[in-house]
């Protein structure tokens, strides 16, 4: 700025600061108060109908020997582990296709798009009418394939167990979990659009190195085309376990509110749901919406840890 | 090979025809299993009730059609025991309906009147009504007999020879059993006329097999029959209502900040900024609980203010966009505007927000899906049924009633998404980069 024969510098005047004063003001509090509050109440008992009493750590004590909470824990975090790299390996391997040369693709990508903009109530409904047990249409689709053996189709959101088979009864297993998994995959398209124009901004004088030092499709995909994915990818899986540990509305609906069978299904955002607008103990439910949040910062931290060493940044 | 052949190939055109082939194979499925589920959604809308609970499920929504000639024959009792009757006849129930205004026959409506759910047990008992006793009770129910397993046989109409009348076969009961929808003689449904769950009629009677006649029908009724009964119209209008409000002030206020982000100089620009994208990683259930009872300080619980008022503080993820967006105009632009004289207030009407339309559009466009799908912001702050959002209509549409009417809550669902994948055909550019961008540069 200054060289050493110009004038001092001044600053200048400030300049269109007063343009984010509606934002900051939202900020305050649409986002700030909240969040503070909800920590400072996380540690009273608080009801709608009293005033917040203080109670120090007796909630995060409470919720640590809460085995509704510990389900709801163990449900969000292993719906995150089984969605996110499902979702992921689908994308990335619907982008690489989509990525050829071929005719089409422009009709490929909107048709592996669309799931995405079916609204999450009519998603879940959808599914709920797909997944009937008694005549909904993949267990229709299944019952000639099994009925030969004696075996019978899942019960989808009406068993509580994973993924498997059952010797006993003579039942495929796939469980309500794994049937919210289903739903939430059938949206990845959106992840494979994001892949796909990562892709094709990759720069050709890397494919024409790669490709007169010998290397293969698969040579090219893993070394030049993966890279420069990895940061798309890390951001992605940044914004999915965010979005993945506030769903509420697939499992809200897909149970009539239950999150069963048999808590199979129930998340935290449930819990938090329930505890504070069913069972009016506001305190308690903001420690859980605490618990959540350190759940997905740390997440959050550990996947840029891991970015760290992984990810290929051009030109960092 | 050319130097054009060439060039191509080093974006590894699939040079082989099969691995072409192959590729638009795996394609060609993972099209089918995404696009799958939403066609099965519209097929389903477009069915009658009866035929979703088929088992194996039929693809195409069809009807079965009978010419009914004859007298007919009624059972009274509730059991759907096929009536012993010495000829080996089918037994079809059949849907009436007023052929012309002094001989209404029966009165019901099942798979259209959910909230009426024992319509069937209803219309079973008191399935008869002599015509003229309906008459002089002027097309009420009347008086019906007693319920019983006594079997009846009456004359349609006083003129059977002017009561032919077509009927359409709604199911085939494993016994011998088929349900038939009825339909005037020139193909017309009369259900049409008669209005759903209020004017639709129904009776026993007997159908020749070889009478049936099968064909391909879809029912778009369902369409308006399903939008009336989970008042779609007034969900749509609160929808749009939230939806624009909100897109409106949400796209004004953050380009504003964006603005302010991209092109200002003030104390604490970074460290506000930076505030601002870390607050993208507060999950909404963690400022829940207190923000809903800010909005109740504020008596808001009930209102749709909840719903779009913040939308006009902006939100970080629009400011973001739109920043990264405007840090790509010319910076030429904006210096030449200033030494002009322009103040920054000046320089962003006519001078950012012209050139940002596309960021613009596209963040307008995002706040519009996710106002129209949101589903837990209504479910937590409206309270009243005249109020609910399409979403929380639909979701209470669907819950309310001990057996889903599936039909019609496909139909709801689908007409309820079908706005987003319009929006999507005709903007599918804005889309495909808008998403690409969200996803990337982020």
């Amino acid at each position: 700025m200054s060289t050493p024969s110009a004038p001092p510098y001044r600053r200048p005047p400030p300049r269109a600061w007063a343009f984010v004063v509606p934002w900051l003001l939202g900020l305050l509090v649409f986002t700030l108060y909240p969040f503070a509050a909800s920590f400072a109440y996380s540690f009273t008992e608080y009801s709608v109908l009293r005033p917040p009493e203080p109670v120090g750590l007796a909630n995060y004590a409470e919720l640590s020997g809460d085995p509704i909470f510990l389900r709801a824990l163990y449900n969000t975090l292993l719906f995150a582990a089984l969605s996110i790299p499902v979702g992921v390996l689908i994308a990335v391997g619907l982008a690489k296709a989509l990525h050829a040369p071929i005719r089409g693709t422009t009709f490929y990508r909107a048709a592996i798009y669309v799931p995405h903009l079916v609204p999450t109530v009519a998603s879940a409904i959808l599914w709920m009418w797909m997944l009937n047990p008694d005549n909904g249409l993949l267990t229709s689709v299944m019952r000639p394939f099994l009925d030969p053996l004696g075996w019978k189709a899942p019960s989808f959101m009406q068993d509580d167990r994973l993924v498997g088979l059952d010797f006993k009864n003579r039942q495929v297993i796939f469980g309500a979990l794994p049937s919210l998994v289903l739903l939430s995959v059938w949206g990845c398209g959106q992840m494979a659009i994001v892949y796909l124009a990562k892709l094709q901004d990759v720069p050709q004088d890397l494919y024409e190195a790669a490709r007169l030092d010998g290397a293969g499709s698969w040579d090219v995909f893993r070394h030049v085309e993966l890279p420069q994915l990895s940061p798309v990818i890390l951001f992605n899986v940044v914004m999915a376990i965010i979005g993945t540990f506030q769903v509420f509305a697939e499992p809200y609906i897909m149970t009539g509110g239950q999150g069963g069978p048999n808590y199979a299904t129930y998340l935290l955002p449930m819990f938090i749901y329930d505890h504070a607008f069913d069972y009016h103990r506001m305190g308690y439910a903001c420690a859980a919406s605490w618990i959540l949040f350190g759940l997905i910062a740390l997440l959050t931290l550990i996947a840029f840890r891991i970015g760290q060493r992984r990810v290929y940044y051009a030109g960092a | 090979m050319t130097v054009a052949q060439e060039a191509e190939s080093t974006d590894l055109r699939p040079r082989r025809p099969w691995m072409r082939a192959g590729l638009h194979l795996f394609l060609l499925a993972a099209t089918a299993i995404f696009v799958f589920p939403l066609v099965w959604m519209v097929l389903t809308a477009l069915k009658p009730n009866e035929q979703t609970m088929k088992n194996p499920p039929e693809w195409l929504p069809r009807t079965e059609t009978a010419t009914l000639t004859r007298e007919f024959r009624l059972r009274l009792d509730e059991t759907r025991e096929p009536i012993a009757d010495p000829r080996p006849e089918r037994i079809a129930v059949v849907r009436l309906a007023t052929l012309d205004a002094p001989h209404v026959l029966v009165k019901g409506g099942r798979e259209t009147a959910g909230d009426r759910r024992d319509a069937e047990r209803f219309v079973d008992r008191r399935m008869l009504i002599a015509a003229a006793d309906l008459r002089a009770s002027g097309g009420a129910w009347g008086e019906a007999p007693a319920a019983g397993a006594a079997e009846m046989r009456f004359k349609v109409g006083a003129e059977p020879e002017k009561r032919l009348f077509a009927c359409e076969v709604l199911e085939t009961y494993p016994a011998g059993w088929v349900q038939v929808r009825e339909s005037i003689p020139d193909n017309r449904l009369l259900t049409k006329t008669a209005g759903s769950g209020e004017d639709v009629l129904y009776a026993w009677g007997v159908v020749p097999p070889e009478d049936l006649r099968k064909e391909v029908r879809f029912f778009w009724e369902n369409v308006p029959a399903s939008m009336r009964k989970m008042d779609f119209g007034r969900y749509l209008l609160n929808t749009l209502w939230v939806a624009i409000l909100g897109m409106i002030g949400t796209t004004f206020v953050s380009a504003l900040a964006a603005y302010a982000f991209a092109f200002g100089s003030f104390r604490a620009k970074a460290i506000l900024f930076g505030l601002t994208l870390a607050t993208m990683m507060v999950p909404f259930p963690a400022t829940m609980v207190p923000l809903y009872g800010v909005y109740r300080e504020l008596d808001w619980i009930g209102t749709f203010k909840p719903l779009w008022v913040h939308s006009w503080f902006g939100a970080a993820f629009n400011i973001f966009l739109l920043r990264q967006f405007f840090l790509g105009l010319p910076k030429d632009l904006l210096d030449a505007a200033r030494i002009d004289g322009c103040s920054e207030l000046q320089i962003f009407f006519y001078v950012v927000l012209p050139l940002s339309k596309p960021a613009l559009a596209m963040v307008a466009l995002f706040h519009f899906l996710y106002a129209w799908k949101d589903f837990m912001g209504p479910l937590l702050y409206l309270t009243d049924k005249g109020q609910f959002t399409l979403s929380l209509g639909l979701q209470a549409f669907q819950s309310q009633q001990g057996s889903t009417p599936w039909h019609l809550v496909m139909a709801a669902a689908a007409v309820f998404s079908l706005p987003l994948v319009l929006l999507f055909l005709l903007a599918i550019k804005t889309f495909i980069r808008g998403v690409a961008m969200t996803g990337i540069k982020g």
